[in-house]
């Protein structure tokens, strides 16, 4: 039975509804938690996000894909809180976020062994949670490192075997990802190509590439317009509208996700509040189907594309 | 402020009696609690060290200096119970190792994710450098070190504890010193000048370079212990005695490591021998002696040998191969003494740093 894997447990994908496709709830490289610096206070994280995720339900989202995988910040307790008390589906992956982020124990294990690690996850549950990812997050850093390529080979392995989807943020080498996951034998329509819409990784010739060869183009970082906060791929929303007007002209408006890359929270960084006062998902709701609209985007394109695509990409057979 | 932080509490350094310099109570690498094939079973690890701080006690032993550092399932609670109902001091350790083996990718990347940021950047900013904000720096490292030797350790869950280090611990890997653990090795030195501890460095195929790192920062090498001069794959009776006749205190550490897979392992009839030249060449007062035993593996196995297999073991074998009481004395009590006895601060600079630390230790803003 066709179903996606959500942090309450698996549901059809018909009740995903609009689903922002690449964001987290809280997100950081493993190991903040050793330094006192950027320690917090628990309640009012809880208290923050779940603002942040009624709101985003009053707006009209239904479901969230928080990109945080293993060590990154998944903590399935603390997001079957969240889901419980805001009504939003969260779907949490398995798969680290590139060889950078790959926590210490697991430096030097193989590609079997990452692979049957992220098998256990998706069909066993996550820990002792009996909590089941939704899909495979995987990386790569500036370039494609060989460690990150073996990342994408292990999620390709698991992926296969446990009929998920795999989210790769890897725009700049876009190709060289479908070109080692389809080597490992994955069916192309169940790759997600993320960041294709940052500050320096918009490239319209590449995403009609990818999204002929089947996969799918994100853009998925809306609202990340704030030159003087430290994102390295902050710039204007207008850039990204312009990049989305392309593909639905060239005909691939099915082939394309969008999304905003917020943290709720950031571990042990500061690109979100309450630091800085950053965008959420509900502003991702807010403001894009204006800037859509002004290039001739209606809105109810915006609402179909966020509501048809995902549960096209997402939904396990 | 001669005595010595444990974590019971402060001690006179008569109080330390025969020490293990270099031991690991729990013992993983971070990320270890991801593994699907890691099994930690909190009361049987409780128990099962408990018993070897037992038996460590029972042959005479009195301190045990856990030496795992920050990230490397260092659980601060836990060892003080232990330490409390065994009656074995425990001496605990700030810093961290290789990166490959024990630094996150946090302290590795935070550089890279935040460079500074409106008003925080002007509080973060180090006074007199031209950086917008400390972090990826030495200063953050030694921050990060010095406030465990002063305020407490980092515990579990997001708690500071009271219970202080003793001592700040460094390294590298074998091939290279890689960035993030050329600031943990110059952070620790700038932490240990501040409190006057010593470090405890290990990665001994770097043990040149790592020497100038810690020297360029002013540390003077009588208060630098380096580690694993034992390791099988580095083993060098010269350099050890050079560094000795400098005034560096040299560490057999991997007592009982005997076996492969462990890459360091060697036989422990030549680890005597290594001793046995130490001493007979005069430098009995530089060096220390420990096991490297691991209580209870998290994502990996103990050790096979215990606490008390320095004691039980290698010291007879010592004794037999001709090392006298005396210098069993000195290796044992009277040197891990005089390293863990923290010296008067070295940086005058010591006080102004505890005021400009405080701000670093901002409250959180309301969400």
């Amino acid at each position: 039975m066709a179903h996606v894997n959500t942090v309450m447990g698996a549901i059809h994908p018909d009740e995903l509804g609009p689903t922002a496709t690449h964001e987290h709830i809280v997100w950081g490289p493993p190991g903040w938690e050793h330094d006192p610096e950027w320690w917090f206070h628990y309640p009012q994280v809880f208290a923050k996000c779940l603002a942040g995720l009624v709101e985003y339900r009053e707006l009209g989202g239904r479901s969230i894909m928080c990109c945080s995988g293993i060590g990154l910040g998944r903590d399935v307790e603390f997001y079957r809180m969240l889901s419980k008390y805001s009504g939003v589906n969260i779907i949490v992956p398995t798969g680290f976020w590139a060889a950078a982020g790959i926590p210490n124990h697991f430096l030097g294990k193989s590609i079997d062994y990452l692979s049957d690690m992220f098998v256990g996850e998706l069909t066993d549950g996550i820990g002792n949670t009996g909590v089941r990812p939704g899909f495979i997050k995987v990386g790569i850093g500036r370039t494609m490192t060989p460690g990150d390529e073996m990342l994408h080979r292990a999620a390709a392995r698991a992926a296969k075997r446990a009929g998920v989807p795999v989210v790769s943020h890897g725009a700049w080498e876009a190709l060289k990802v479908l070109e080692i996951l389809g080597s490992e034998g994955m069916d192309l329509s169940r790759v997600i190509i993320s960041h294709c819409s940052h500050g320096g990784a918009i490239d319209p010739v590449r995403d009609r590439k990818v999204a002929s060869m089947g996969a799918w183009i994100s853009y998925d970082s809306f609202t990340v317009t704030n030159t003087s906060a430290v994102t390295h791929y902050a710039h204007p929303d207008e850039k990204r509208a312009e990049a989305v007007k392309q593909m639905i002209d060239a005909g691939f408006m099915h082939r394309m996700l969008l999304s905003s890359d917020n943290n709720l929270f950031s571990l042990g960084w500061m690109r979100s509040s309450p630091y800085v006062g950053k965008a959420t998902q509900a502003d991702f709701l807010r403001s894009t189907p204006g800037k859509l609209r002004r290039i001739g985007i209606s809105e109810e394109i915006f609402w179909k594309i966020l509501t048809e695509n995902p549960k096209q990409v997402m939904a396990i057979q | 402020m001669s005595e010595i932080a444990t974590l019971t509490g402060m001690i006179a350094p008569e109080a330390l009696g025969i020490v293990a310099f270099h031991e690991a109570l729990l013992f993983g690498r971070p990320g270890w609690q991801h593994a699907p094939d890691a099994v930690f079973d909190r009361a049987e690890a409780f128990e099962r060290i408990l018993g070897e701080l037992a038996a460590f006690r029972k042959l005479g032993g009195r301190t045990i200096v856990e030496t795992s550092g920050i990230a490397m399932g260092r659980n601060v609670p836990m060892y003080r119970r232990l330490s409390e109902l065994s009656g074995v001091n425990i001496v605990s350790t700030t810093g961290f190792v290789s990166q490959e083996r024990s630094i996150p990718a946090h302290f590795c990347l935070i550089g890279y994710f935040y460079r500074g940021h409106g008003p925080f950047q002007w509080k973060r900013a180090i006074p007199g450098s031209p950086a917008p904000s400390h972090v990826g720096t030495k200063e953050y490292m030694m921050f990060l070190f010095y406030n465990e030797l002063t305020e407490g350790m980092a515990g579990p869950a997001m708690i500071r504890t009271t219970s202080k280090a003793a001592l700040v611990r460094c390294g590298s890997g074998d091939a290279e010193i890689t960035i993030a653990e050329q600031q943990a090795i110059r952070g620790a030195a700038m932490a240990a000048r501040k409190t006057g501890v010593p470090v405890f460095s290990d990665g001994v195929s770097q043990v040149e370079r790592q020497f100038e790192l810690l020297t360029a920062e002013g540390l003077p090498p009588g208060r630098i212990v380096i580690g694993h001069c034992d390791d099988g794959r580095a083993v060098d009776v010269s350099r050890d005695m050079k560094y000795a006749a400098i005034g560096a205190w040299i560490g057999y550490d991997h007592i009982g490591w005997e076996t492969r897979p462990a890459p360091h392992a060697m036989p422990d009839g030549q680890r005597a021998e290594l001793v046995k030249k130490m001493v007979d060449a005069g430098h009995a007062d530089r060096v220390v002696l420990s096991c490297s035993a691991i209580g209870y593996g998290l994502g990996m196995p103990a050790t096979r040998h215990g606490y008390s297999h320095l004691l039980e073991s290698f010291v007879p074998r010592l004794a037999k191969a001709g090392v006298g009481e005396r210098a069993l004395h000195t290796m044992l009590v009277e040197n891990p003494r005089r390293i863990l006895t923290p010296v008067e601060p070295t940086d005058k600079d010591a006080d102004r740093l505890h005021e400009f630390a405080q701000g670093f230790r901002l409250p959180m803003k309301g969400s």
